[in-house]
């Protein structure tokens, strides 16, 4: 197994910086998965039974990185999987801060296998070029448990709409958090979010209107449509509707400080919320939120 | 039927402010009254905080004149629906209260695109708690004081002492509160002639110990104040009326502590 790869372009570094960021703020260890068109990071769902991940960034290869080499485990599997501390990784990172001229991440086995991150900071004072080398610590991980950071596929969104801006849903969640632990997401296909919450005390709902809709599914809820009549049933198909942890969910929220990002919100009627956030060609960040059960 | 109470309401952020800083316990009874909203928190019967916001406060205020309106409410959750929105922007809120066995609904706009809509289930009073007027209790002295500099003399007091003991004399020092604690004794004296005394009425001497740690609740108000009004009761009954934001639209704080009992 070999991997290096060169960054050099000082914007690129501080994106790199940003997404490993916000990645920190949503758990202290991830995976990288590192292919030849893609680096993933990967955070599993520690709730669930079979491991499943919880948030799945993608990178693209060309727009970060100006030379890439990967050797994988094989030619057919030419891939690595690494296991890695996120807040080593953005503490290390956050010196390209400062001018660094080049960024060089490299796979290396020093007593342990580590993530070498060599970095050239060029000096303001006229002085030499200062030249600076983190190793992190990683776990490479075996093709066997490749399956458990499998990309989750959901072709069957019953609808796909664009989010508002995250600032005032964030200070809402916050609020929301401290009255209960189960948020129910629903949307309209006319283009109204809602978010509420239910408890003894209070019953609160947050709306959202004139959202751009991508895509809407008609007749999810097939038990209904047979025992309801023509207006009853389209009343209830024009909502879809999920139970997801509101922790998590704010977790999202407060963890994304990436800007220009368009974010979109999906939802799967009665299972699950997916929000993504994308950047044409830099970046694709996805959470995944799964119904709760109360 | 007509609701029992409507309120509409701009710009709020310093009546969540005060309601946030009397939120002492989980609840609080609501009682819109013609002259304005009053919101009481009272604890083991022996605290009182009632936050007073007039009528002139709301931009639209109604409330059904034949009831007397009173409910309890949870008023932590009250206070973060008030600021939900954070302190982004600044939202109005329209409240409904429809009568007994009715939540109390919130609508609160932000703008065109985003609103919340709010219902806080409420608890009927059963036990017929009469509301005494312990404002007329407190007749005995007067003395209203500038609230910036009071709060600086009470923050300076020893902290980790329990108990506050307030005497009030007509002659010189006039206002002494001290405290005694394992660590020793703190004392301040306030001369009637002081610049942040404001009024100072005492015609007989007066002298009471108070739990200091019920004393200290109120200090998040104070803070938020302009002007503090001390009185006092037979009784030993220590009362503050605390004057907020007095320059634009102000809104009142009264506070009422009972004394303790002198162990020997």
């Amino acid at each position: 197994m070999r991997f290096r790869a060169v960054l050099v372009d000082n914007a690129a570094m501080k994106d790199f910086l940003t997404t490993v960021n916000s990645l920190s703020k949503l758990s202290k260890e991830c995976v990288m998965r590192i292919t030849i068109r893609h680096v993933y990071f990967i955070i599993p769902d520690d709730d669930t039974g079979p491991r499943r991940p919880l948030v799945w960034c993608e990178l693209p290869v060309n727009f970060y990185f100006r030379e890439f080499n990967l050797e994988g485990v094989s030619h057919e599997q030419n891939e690595i999987y690494l296991g890695l501390s996120t807040a080593m990784l953005l503490k290390s990172l956050s010196t390209v801060k400062q001018n660094a001229k080049s960024l060089k991440v490299k796979l290396t086995n020093k007593q342990a296998p580590c993530l070498t991150l060599e970095m050239e900071l060029t000096s303001t004072e006229g002085l030499q070029n200062r030249h600076l080398v983190h190793d992190i610590p990683v776990e490479v991980i075996g093709r066997k448990h490749w399956g458990e950071y499998a990309e989750p596929q959901f072709n069957d969104f019953h609808v796909s709409m664009q989010m508002p801006n995250l600032k005032p849903i964030k200070s809402i969640v916050e609020r929301m958090k401290n009255m209960g632990h189960s948020l129910i997401v629903s949307a309209t296909k006319f283009g109204k979010l809602s978010l509420r919450i239910k408890t003894d005390v209070v019953s609160l709902t947050a709306h959202f209107s004139n959202l751009g809709i991508e895509s809407f599914a008609v007749a999810h809820n097939t038990e209904l449509l047979e025992n309801t009549n023509d207006a009853d049933a389209t009343e209830v198909n024009s909502v879809v509707t999920a139970t997801i942890d509101i922790k998590k969910f704010l977790m999202f929220l407060a963890g994304m400080q990436l800007n220009n990002c368009r974010t979109t919100c999906s939802i799967v009627h009665g299972k699950m919320v997916k929000l993504s956030c994308e950047q044409p060609g830099a970046l694709s960040l996805q959470c995944f939120f799964t119904e709760i059960l109360i | 039927m007509d609701p029992y109470f409507t309120a509409e309401l701009t710009d709020f952020k310093i009546v969540v402010n005060v309601l946030k800083a009397i939120t002492f316990k989980e609840f609080a009874i609501l009682r819109p009254m013609e002259e304005g909203l009053k919101v009481t928190v009272d604890e083991m019967k022996c605290v009182e905080t009632s936050a007073y916001i007039p009528h002139t406060m709301f931009t639209s205020y109604h409330v059904n004149p034949q009831e007397d309106i009173k409910f309890k409410i949870s008023l932590k959750v009250l206070t973060d629906c008030l600021y939900i929105y954070g302190d982004d922007g600044n939202p109005c809120l329209k409240m409904t209260y429809k009568g007994p066995g009715s939540p109390l609904s919130l609508l609160i706009k932000h703008n065109d695109d985003i609103k919340v809509d709010c219902k806080i289930y409420t608890l009927d009073i059963k036990d017929s708690t009469d509301f005494l007027s312990l404002a007329d209790e407190c007749t005995l002295n007067k003395i209203v004081v500038n609230a910036n500099q009071f709060v600086d003399i009470l923050s300076y007091l020893d902290n980790a002492s329990d108990e506050l003991q307030l005497d009030i004399c007509p002659s010189p020092p006039h206002l002494t509160i001290s405290t005694v604690s394992a660590m020793g004794e703190s004392q301040a004296d306030i001369s009637r002639n002081s610049e942040m005394v404001l009024l100072f009425q005492c015609d007989k001497t007066f002298s009471a110990r108070y739990t200091f740690g019920y004393i200290k609740q109120i200090f998040k108000v104070m803070s938020l104040a302009n002007k503090i009004s001390i009185s006092t009761g037979e009784s030993g009954l220590l009362g503050l009326q605390l004057v907020i934001n007095e320059d634009t639209r102000p809104l009142y704080v009264e506070y009422y502590v009972s004394a303790m009992f002198e162990s020997d």
